[in-house]
This record gives structure tokens, C-alpha cells and sequence, in this order.
């Protein structure tokens, strides 16, 4: 049997092997996704301290440390049973709105964007960062490096260090605002909500008014039908940093809402022998494979998740783009992968409004922002929105807090079977008997999972000449017959 | 520390033995050396890769 | 001058390493005029097949970042030491095994019997497990094998240069970019840093005598704002770890954890702020002594939390 072997997938976060299988015809008989590594956080979190979690955690990821670290501070909080002080909470979320506005426009402009801004068939040469400079002017491009530098001076000034923050802890955080930064917190929240803004536009003007792009986007090879899972506040608004999760059916019903708490009770992970990483699912619905549909118990999460999940979003701005984007796809819920793109756009909205309203609380600067745990620790679970998914983190400790046992279910996960689905669909859709394999529709199975995983966060540029995968396509008697190289 | 380590508390023994106690070195020694080797080789691994 | 040929990889890591690379800022720039990037798979489409054809040493230099977790890391690393002139480890986890180091307090059973049939979430009753290889209807998949053991980059091939952190800190980095990019390269096998002593040296916090007769949890104080946080009982690793960092973690009010790695002239970081934590202890009785030092509960994570690979014993024994 022909096989077609992707080796690493590039441009993604971690490492990832993609092997398609054709049939005697040239169509596509089956494709695998496997992520070829593990490091065992689960298991060496075993003999921690509890309090050191948030900054042994967070070195699962380094493009979302603040994710984690936030996720892990919840789960101290309710491990040693201590609620931390008002202005503690909101420090914490504001630091996580600043992370998203980073992480988001990274995605977007740099991972994202040069499919879009570029076109999937544009030569490989062209299709990253440096074209997308030139193609946007060096105006836009310099406010996409200005955003993303500011937000991370803000990640530096609470959390103590620009990766890898420190200032998390059961009950609180370590470090405080002065009335100085304050200022200039809201200053970069004002400047990040005019770039947000603008970054919709681009969208607008980029791909929404080009045709074949909105015919992308809705085509059937990008879609899949599945329930959708986000956190959502008291008024079922999208919220990154607390609240409830909510389950949404793939026909947009609300199918369950439930404290992180009982997440046991909701999700389960699968296994498979071909890869290292897990597959969760609807626990009341079970595990079918690798199939969408009201029967089947994979979900999606992330941005075009969370907005279907939910019921709006929490700021005007942000809210008057999530309504535009429903009537232009023609209501919820929306179902196609790729508008992933287009709801990051409105989360980074959000997200920099967010950041203004913070900025501009009355006890954004107090001192009061400790409370020290009595209780004696035993068990907690800490549920945050990363920008790449939900995050649960959960932890079973020792009197001492000392950490017995240990459960992750990290953000892009819950995503795994819906990103083996979206890559065997559109190689499916694309790849048949026939038609040349050229390097244009080699990205555009690329491009049916960019979506789900923002890779890391960072300016970068990807160097012309190359295909974005190594591709070798042989004959039944092994023999190389095409090779993009 | 040891303990995270896995290794065995018996392996490790501090005492004070003057130079002019020759009788109580000779018998911490022995004590120790059965004691070691009742435990045997050291490995870290389960003698697995690794040691 | 003809440009340099740089590549860049990450093994057992976070990225983390990746993004302080690019915590340079404005001096890439700088860089893009001298260097050419000839592989760096998460953000270059660049694969391992064309880095195969490169022949020997054409690479001018390779940023190795994250541990050996796997054969595939492994296989890479002995790659790009074939292909590159000078290899750099770079961040703790090359350097001394990272974070993911501690993963040699188990090995792969306990590992992924704990990840793949025990975490209250996983529902896998058939028992199963990843194989490095798998007949599928299809054909063959294959995935690489995970060692028992995290190996530090030196452990696995010859490396020329250290640039520590977790991840470094922007000054580490350009630090040695800016040596590479003149040519001005320091002895083979330094650890590149702007410091050689100990992060206490660039702490503005002040110090006096220590003398400790309790040991804190984070959590457990709000510490003084000027004042050593070793002096009032929290565990800071500032004195058994290199400086070049700036001292970020105290002025976040947050103990040192040790990231940039041991001072110069130690081979075994934990094993030194053992003893530093040691001769601090102010008491001359054992039993108050031990009561003392039962607060430390997590000795090997407190101890060797970026350095465990590297350090003398390597890994913990397993029953």
C-alpha cells in the first residue's frame, strides 16, 4: 500500500508525524496523526510540593506558561481551601488577558495568517511571515511586534520574568501593581484594543471579501459536526479565566454546564497504541472513534469552541464581532475548522477589553493580595481557558502538601481526535485518484490543522525555498515517484 | 534526600571513631560491610538499562 | 563574509527555549544579517531528511535546546552534532536535563502506567499502551522509544558551549549570539553568562548573617520586601546558582529555584545547596536539627529541580 509520510509536521507546537495511506486507485484509505513524545508530568508531579506546581507545570509549555501557572494556582487555592483577595483574582486574570492578547496575535499574524494573507497556494518562498510583512506593510507589521512586546512587558511586571512566571501561589499572588504601572497597563490595554480592532479588519478585508477563501472556509473537507466545550461566566458569556464549563451539542443545545470540580464526571481520555498522546471525550456519550456527530462523544475546544459554547461575549466590541461572525456564517453553531481563525480574532478583541477594564479597577493596586492557607491540603482542582483550550489541573496531596497523585488534561488534548479527524477529512476531500499532488494541496491538509494548535508564540520567519513538509509519494514497488522537497 | 533516591538507609552510617579506638573501628566496619553486602550491588535501574 | 549557517532544535522541552531565543527583540535583526537559519522544525519547513544531506559540518552552529527524552531526540542530537561545527546547549533542560529530569525519579513503567491506565480520567480497561511499532490494517506506524533515563545533551554527544536558564534571559543569549556572530567565542566548554558567582551577587535584597532556625513554605510567609529571603527561612537556591539572570525570581518576591544552573566550578548544583542550606541551620542539637529539616519535604525537587540528570547519582533507584 502507498503511503505518504509527514515528517515532522512544522510550523506546530511539540512534534507530530503524519502517515496517509493510499489504495491501489490513489485515494486515501486511512490517515493517522501520532505525536511521537511524552515527558510524564503526571507522574514525576508525584513527591512535589504542591506550592512548586505552578512553576513545575508551566514548563509543559513554554508559548502558555501563564496558563498553566494560573490553572495551577486555582488548584492550590482550592486544595488548601483558601480564597485569595479580591484584587489578588483580578491580577491573576489580568495577567491572563495580556497572555492572550500575546498568544492570539502571534497565532494569527504569524502561524495563521501567511495561509490566509498569503493564500494556501501561494510558493512556499512567500507563504510565512516575511511575505505577509510585505503584503500588509511594515505599519501593520510593526504594531503586531509593538502589541506583542508591551503585553509581555505587562507578563514580566506582575508575573517576574518574561517566560516562566513566579508569582502564584495558594491564596494569592507574590507581587502587586504600583499606581505606575497601573498607568501604563492601561495605556497598552488602550493601544491593544485599537490593534485588535484592526486585526479584525484585516481579516475582513483579507479573506471575508475574497471569495474563494469564504468558500474554504465553508467547504465540507474543513468541517466537522461536534459538541463544543467552553467556560463561560454567570451570564454564559465566554470567560478565560473562571466560571463553569459548558457543553454545547453539535446542533448548538446545551448539553451539560458543570463546576470544574465535577469535570471526572464529563470527560475521559482514550488510548491509542500508534501514539502517545490521549484522546478525551464525552464520558455520557462514549467513545465511537474517530467520528463526529450527536452520537459520538468527541468534542472540540478552543476559540470557535468556546464561542459556540457560550451565549456572547462579555465586552461590546467583542460582542458585536461575535454577532457579525454567526450572521455571516449563517448562525450557530458554526462548525467549520477553519473560522477558528476569525473567532481568535474576536477572543483577542475580548481579550484587550478585558485588559482595559482591569487596568482601570479601583483595587487593581492593592497590596492585598495574599491570604495565608489554615486548612490543612487534600485534594484540588484549578480550570482555566488557555488560549489553546481548557486546562484542568488537579491535585491530591499529603496533610503536608505534599503531591500524592496528579491528573492534567491539557488544552490542545481535548482537541487530539478532532485533529486526527480534520487531517484525514481533508486529505480524504483532497487527495484522489488522479489529481496531481501538488504543493498547494499539500498545505491545505496542513491548514486543516493549523487551526487547533497556535505552535508557539513569537515573531519568527520561515525561510523561502522549502515545502512546508517533506513529502514522498511512492509506487507499490517502493520507488519514489514524487518528492517535494 | 536518600530516600527520593531509593536509596536504602542501611547503605548510609555516621559515627565517631577516634584514632585510638582501634576495637570500635574494626567493629563499625564489619558491621557495616555484612550490612552492605546483605543488601548487594547498588542499582539504580532495577538492573535495567541505566544500571 | 559569508553568512553563518545556524540551526536550531528542541528535543525533550517546552518551547519555552524558542521563545527566549526571540526575546531578543530588535537584535534579530542583527542576526538575520549575519546568519542564515538552515533548520529549525517548529518554525522552518525544513526536515530531517534535507538536514541527512547536509554534509558534514556545513552547519556553523546548532542551538540544541530540551533534554534526551527519546530515541528520536537522540537520534537528531548525534545528527546535528555530525553536521554542525559547534553545538550549544541551550537551556537548562541540554544543560543539565530540565524539568523534564525529574521524570528519573520513575522510569518508563511507572511513567506510563501512571499516564496510560491510572489518572482517574484515562478509560483504557484493554490496557493499552503506545509500541514503537504498530500494525495498523494500513501497514506499519512506528513511534520512537521513551528511555527509561532523561540524558542531558553532554551525556548524549560532545558539546562545545552552555548557554544556561530556563529559559535563558535575553542578555544570556545575545551574550553568546554576539560572541558567535564576531567570532570572539570564549574557551570550549564554557557556560556562557555574564556571571560566574551566584545570583546573590546581583540581588538587591540585602544581607546580613544567616542564621535559620525554621524553614518556609511559600505559601506559609509574606516575606519582607528588602531582606534575604534565605535569611527569613524560605529556600533560595540564589547561593548554589549561577548569575546572569538579574535576579528576577526575589524581586518578584519569590525565591530563587535555580534555574541558570550550578556556579562555576561545581559539578553537582544540588548537592551544594544541600550543603549551603546545611551550614545556614542555626543549632547545635541533633534532635532540633532534624525537626528542622523534616520542614524540607521535598529535598530532591527543592535540591535538583532543573539538575537532576546531571547531577552525580543521575536518576533514583526503582524497586
Amino acid at each position: 500500500m502507498k503511503r505518504i509520510t509527514i515528517d515532522p509536521v512544522t510550523r506546530l507546537e511539540g512534534h507530530g508525524k503524519i502517515e496517509i495511506f493510499l489504495d491501489d486507485a490513489g485515494g486515501v484509505k486511512n490517515t493517522y496523526f501520532q505525536i511521537p513524545e511524552l515527558r510524564g508530568f503526571e507522574k514525576f508531579a508525584e513527591g512535589r510540593l504542591a506550592e512548586d506546581m505552578p512553576q513545575i507545570t508551566q514548563r509543559i509549555c513554554g508559548v502558555c506558561p501563564e496558563a498553566h501557572h494560573l490553572a495551577s494556582s486555582k488548584a492550590l487555592d482550592d486544595l488548601f481551601h483558601v480564597d485569595p483577595p479580591g484584587p489578588a483574582k483580578k491580577l491573576r486574570e489580568l495577567f491572563n488577558s495580556a497572555f492572550y492578547v500575546t498568544d492570539h496575535t502571534t497565532h494569527f499574524y504569524i502561524l495563521g495568517g501567511p495561509d490566509f494573507v498569503m493564500g494556501p497556494d501561494a510558493p512556499v518562498a512567500e507563504r510565512n511571515i516575511v511575505g505577509v510583512i510585505g503584503k500588509v506593510g511594515l505599519e501593520l507589521a510593526g504594531a503586531v511586534i509593538k502589541t506583542r512586546m508591551q503585553n509581555h512587558h505587562i507578563l514580566q511586571m506582575i508575573g517576574g520574568r518574561p517566560v516562566h512566571p513566579v508569582f502564584g501561589l495558594p491564596g494569592g499572588v507574590s507581587k502587586g501593581l504600583t499606581e505606575e504601572q497601573r498607568k501604563e497597563v492601561e495605556q497598552i490595554a488602550r493601544d491593544s484594543v485599537e490593534f485588535a480592532k484592526l486585526s479584525l479588519k484585516v481579516f475582513d478585508d483579507i479573506v471575508l471579501k475574497n471569495k474563494a477563501y469564504v468558500d474554504m472556509i465553508t467547504s465540507e473537507a474543513f468541517t466537522h459536526r461536534t459538541y463544543y466545550m467552553g467556560m463561560v461566566d454567570a451570564q454564559n458569556k465566554v470567560n478565560f479565566y473562571d466560571g463553569k464549563l459548558r457543553v454545547v451539542d453539535p446542533a448548538g443545545k446545551e448539553f451539560a454546564k458543570f463546576a470544574p470540580r465535577e469535570y471526572l464526571n464529563h470527560v475521559a481520555e482514550h488510548v491509542e497504541p500508534w501514539t502517545y498522546i490521549k484522546f478525551p471525550f464525552l464520558k455520557k456519550i462514549g467513545w465511537r472513534g474517530f467520528t463526529d456527530g450527536q452520537d459520538s462523544g468527541v468534542f472540540r475546544v478552543a476559540p470557535l469552541a468556546r464561542l459556540n459554547a457560550a451565549d456572547g461575549m462579555a465586552t461590546p466590541l467583542a460582542q458585536e464581532a461575535y454577532e457579525k461572525m454567526y450572521s455571516t456564517l449563517g448562525g450557530k453553531p458554526a462548525h467549520f475548522t477553519l473560522a477558528t481563525h476569525w473567532a481568535r480574532l474576536v477572543e483577542l478583541v475580548y481579550a484587550a477589553e478585558r485588559l482595559l477594564e482591569l487596568s482601570r479597577d479601583p483595587e487593581i493596586t492593592s497590596p492585598n493580595i495574599r491570604t495565608i492557607p489554615t486548612a490543612t491540603p487534600d485534594e484540588g482542582i484549578g480550570v482555566v481557558e488557555a488560549p489553546r483550550g481548557t486546562l484542568i489541573h488537579h491535585y491530591a496531596t499529603d496533610e503536608k502538601g505534599v503531591i500524592r497523585k496528579a491528573n492534567l488534561i491539557v488544552a490542545t488534548v481535548n482537541n487530539a481526535a478532532a485533529l486526527n479527524m480534520s487531517v484525514g477529512k481533508a486529505a480524504l476531500a483532497l487527495i484522489k485518484p488522479g489529481v496531481e499532488i501538488t504543493e498547494g494541496l499539500l498545505n491545505r491538509i496542513e491548514m486543516a490543522w493549523r487551526p487547533y494548535d497556535p505552535c508557539f508564540g513569537c515573531a519568527t520567519h520561515a525561510l523561502p525555498g522549502h515545502p512546508a513538509v517533506p513529502i514522498f509519494v511512492y509506487n507499490d514497488r517502493g520507488q519514489l515517484v514524487k518528492n517535494f522537497e | 534526600m536518600l530516600a527520593q533516591f531509593g536509596i536504602e538507609d542501611e547503605r548510609v552510617r555516621l559515627d565517631w571513631v577516634s584514632a585510638s579506638e582501634g576495637d570500635h573501628f574494626a567493629q563499625v566496619v564489619s558491621e557495616m560491610t555484612e550490612q552492605v553486602r546483605k543488601l548487594g550491588p547498588f542499582s539504580r535501574n532495577g538492573g535495567g538499562k541505566d544500571g | 563574509m559569508a553568512k553563518l549557517k545556524v540551526a536550531l532544535y528542541w528535543a525533550a522541552s517546552c518551547g519555552g527555549c524558542e521563545i527566549a531565543q526571540l526575546q531578543i527583540g530588535d537584535k534579530l535583526l542583527k542576526l538575520v544579517e549575519a546568519a542564515d537559519i538552515v533548520f529549525w522544525p517548529v518554525a522552518i519547513d525544513v526536515k530531517y531528511k534535507d538536514v541527512e544531506a547536509m554534509p558534514a559540518k556545513s552547519i556553523d552552529v546548532c542551538l540544541f535546546n530540551g533534554a534526551i527524552r527519546n530515541s528520536e531526540q537522540e537520534h537528531i542530537a548525534k545528527m546535528l552534532r555530525e553536521k554542525s561545527k559547534v553545538v550549544i546547549a541551550y537551556g537548562a533542560c541540554a544543560y543539565e536535563g530540565g524539568i523534564p529530569g525529574l521524570g528519573n525519579l520513575f522510569n518508563r513503567k511507572t511513567i506510563f502506567d501512571r499516564v496510560y491506565t491510572e489518572t482517574p480520567s484515562t478509560d483504557n480497561s484493554g490496557q493499552i499502551f503506545p509500541q514503537t511499532a504498530y500494525q495498523v490494517p494500513e501497514g506499519e506506524l512506528t513511534l520512537p522509544e521513551f528511555y527509561d533515563t532523561v540524558k542531558t545533551l553532554r551525556q548524549t554527544v560532545d558539546v562545545d558551549y552552555i548557554i544556561p536558564g530556563c529559559p535563558p534571559e535575553e542578555k544570556t543569549t545575545w551574550l553568546a549570539l554576539e560572541a558567535l556572530i564576531t567570532g570572539k567565542l570564549p574557551p570550549r566548554g564554557t557556560v556562557i553568562s555574564h556571571s560566574i558567582k551566584g545570583v546573590c551577587d546581583e540581588c538587591p535584597r540585602k544581607r546580613d548573617v544567616k542564621k535559620v532556625k525554621k524553614f518556609y513554605r511559600t505559601f506559609e510567609i509574606i516575606p519582607e520586601a528588602e531582606t534575604c529571603l534565605l535569611e527569613q527561612g524560605l529556600l533560595c537556591a540564589g547561593l548554589s546558582t549561577r548569575g546572569g539572570c538579574g535576579a528576577l525570581c526575589p524581586q518578584a518576591n519569590m525565591p530563587c529555584t535555580g534555574c541558570y544552573g550550578p556556579v562555576e566550578g561545581v559539578i553537582d548544583q544540588g548537592a551544594h545547596f544541600l550543603s549551603a542550606v546545611a551550614s545556614v541551620i542555626d543549632s547545635n542539637s541533633p534532635e532540633e536539627v532534624q525537626k528542622i529539616i523534616e520542614d524540607i519535604r521535598d529535598p530532591v525537587g527543592t535540591f535538583y529541580r532543573y539538575s537532576l540528570p546531571d547531577s552525580l547519582l543521575r536518576r533514583a533507584k526503582i524497586k
